[in-house]
């Protein structure tokens, strides 16, 4: 399929693959670094399901650990829209595509994010949905929705952190998290995907290296496979990646005493 | 005569039974017609054909199965608990959370599947090592693989067939749901022109064809042991949705889950009312 598609890119059409999330991805996965990547072949590869939107079809059907993979090869493009509106944007770019592109979409029925906004957000720059004083939280993906209901839980607390959306997760905009630390003394990044090759690694890397002090937490999938069969809500909740769990997570991260450097 | 009329009688209503088991635990997910389909095939299978039993799951010389069309487990669900591998009440768990009974098998989790499946064309290519492994270890036992036709559409599904015939795995019996129905339509449309048996005939395996609704036929048919050498596959016609009318061959039960109204008729209907 991958080749297929990678064929029809090399006569200068501009093929769209298509199917759930890890049978488009891992399962072709020398395909996409061979005959696409390697090859520049300008393919865009579309997974349905990302994350755990196939809940109770179990792992074989589970797109958690697509990015991560994905994310190894050169010359891939990977976005993670957050809402419908979002979707309709990357279709939009994939005509200006000088590379292939990997598009990660839920399964249906995502919430509306950015309809109510007044301005389209540009895709290409990660953005500020909410505007706050007490620190970031950075999100990717359809999980934005889940980050807004912490958001308004901590507004409870009387706790007001920014949220920062990456449609595009790949190129990494590091420059804009570098400046994010420079003036954030707390970042929380949530991502519907396990931790290894994710949002909140790459985050994690350019905290480090800036060696600000910033206090830091990452909310991800454990590498594990479920022990029995869930829906999307109760692996979320079980990963703690539904609002409640993020919101407790946000707390006990502001609650984090620095320890200084010895 | 009477005592084989009696023994069909009862069987009919097995198979009955299982279709009814299947439709109640369709109620919230895709899938129905693929395990109307295959329903047959497995019943005659499990109490048949197969040496295995509750109690010999682990045993080293049970024959083993593996549903390589892991989207049909329903059909697994229902006989595994017909035949006492589970008990029926996990039944109604199906798909629900916390339940052992997710929409694919999972894997290490319910006495009687060897292997979790529910991407397709990983099935044969483990069930070939399986008949390897037994080999070698002088085991006698038969490994039996239960794949779609659209599943033939896989490119591994023919790696590991041409690897079981250069292995001789005569233990090892390939069993095709030819329902001709795949997720996005007809597979004579899919792929035209592609002989499901011209293929597995160069590939150099020992092939039959049946009626996948016949149950007496798939007994005589699976239980034959080729013992020439070659690795078996049969070739079942079946329907897909068999014994709900309105759901044969119609492609919209691949997905849509029976409720309300479609479900008391479902049940009707396989009454014959």
């Amino acid at each position: 399929m991958i080749g297929y598609a990678a064929g029809l890119a090399k006569t200068g059409l501009l093929p769209f693959v298509y199917s759930i999330t890890p049978f488009v991805t891992l399962r072709c996965l020398e395909q996409i670094k061979i005959d696409l990547c390697y090859n520049q072949a300008n393919v865009v590869i579309v997974g349905v399901g990302g994350g755990f939107a196939y809940g109770p079809n179990g792992p074989t059907h589970h797109g958690i650990d697509d990015i991560g993979v994905l994310s190894c090869l050169p010359q891939l493009t990977i976005w993670t829209p957050s809402d419908p509106y979002e979707v309709r944007l990357c279709v939009q770019a994939t005509t200006s595509l000088e590379s292939p592109a990997y598009l990660r979409l839920g399964r249906n029925k995502e919430p509306h994010i950015f309809d109510s906004l007044n301005e389209s957000p540009d895709i290409s720059h990660p953005a500020m949905v909410r505007e706050g004083s007490d620190g970031v939280i950075i999100t990717s993906g359809f999980i934005l929705h889940e980050v807004l209901k912490a958001v308004e839980l901590l507004k409870q607390h009387n706790i007001h952190p920014a949220v920062v959306r990456l449609t595009t997760l790949r190129p990494f905009p590091a420059e804009y998290i570098r400046l994010m630390i420079a003036n954030s003394n707390q970042i929380m990044t949530v991502e519907e995907h396990v931790a290894t090759g994710g949002l909140g690694q790459e985050t994690a890397r350019i905290v480090a290296e800036a060696c600000a002090g910033t206090r830091f937490s990452m909310l991800a999938i454990a590498t594990e496979f479920p022990d029995a069969c869930y829906d999307r809500e109760s692996l979320l909740a079980r990963s703690g990646l539904d609002a409640d769990s993020i919101a407790a997570s946000y707390l006990k991260l502001l609650a984090q005493k620095h320890r200084g450097y010895a | 005569m009477i005592a084989s009329q009696n023994n069909q009688a009862s069987t009919n209503e097995f198979l009955l039974e299982l279709r009814r088991d299947i439709i109640m635990m369709a109620a919230n997910s895709s899938h129905v017609a693929v395990a109307l389909s295959c329903i047959d095939i497995l019943a005659a299978l499990y109490i048949e054909v197969l040496n295995i039993t509750p109690l010999t799951v682990d045993a080293p010389e049970r024959d083993r199965f593996i549903l390589s069309k892991g989207h049909g487990c329903m059909a697994l669900y229902a006989v595994l608990a017909r035949m006492g591998f589970i008990e029926r009440t996990l039944l109604n768990s199906y798909g629900h959370n916390g339940s052992v009974l997710a929409e694919h098998p999972l894997a290490g989790k319910l006495a009687g599947v060897e292997c979790a499946t529910g991407s397709l064309g990983h099935g044969l290519a483990i069930g070939a090592g399986m008949a390897s492994g037994l080999k070698l270890q002088g085991v006698s036992a038969r490994v039996f693989v239960l794949l779609g036709d659209g599943e033939c559409n896989e490119g591994s599904v023919w790696e590991a067939a041409a690897l079981s015939r250069a292995r001789n795995l005569d233990n090892l019996v390939a069993v095709v749901d030819v329902n001709g129905l795949q997720a996005c339509g007809p597979s004579k449309d899919i792929s035209p022109g592609m002989g499901l048996a011209d293929c597995w005939k160069s590939f150099g395996w020992d092939i039959s064809e049946v009626d996948g609704h016949d149950y007496r036929e798939l007994v005589k048919i699976l239980g034959h042991a080729a013992g020439n050498g070659l690795p078996k596959v049969i070739l079942c016609q079946t329907i897909k949705g068999k014994g709900v009318d309105f759901m044969e061959g119609d492609l919209e039960w691949h997905y849509r889950p029976v409720r309300g109204d479609d479900r008391d008729k479902a049940l009707r209907r396989l009454k014959g009312a």
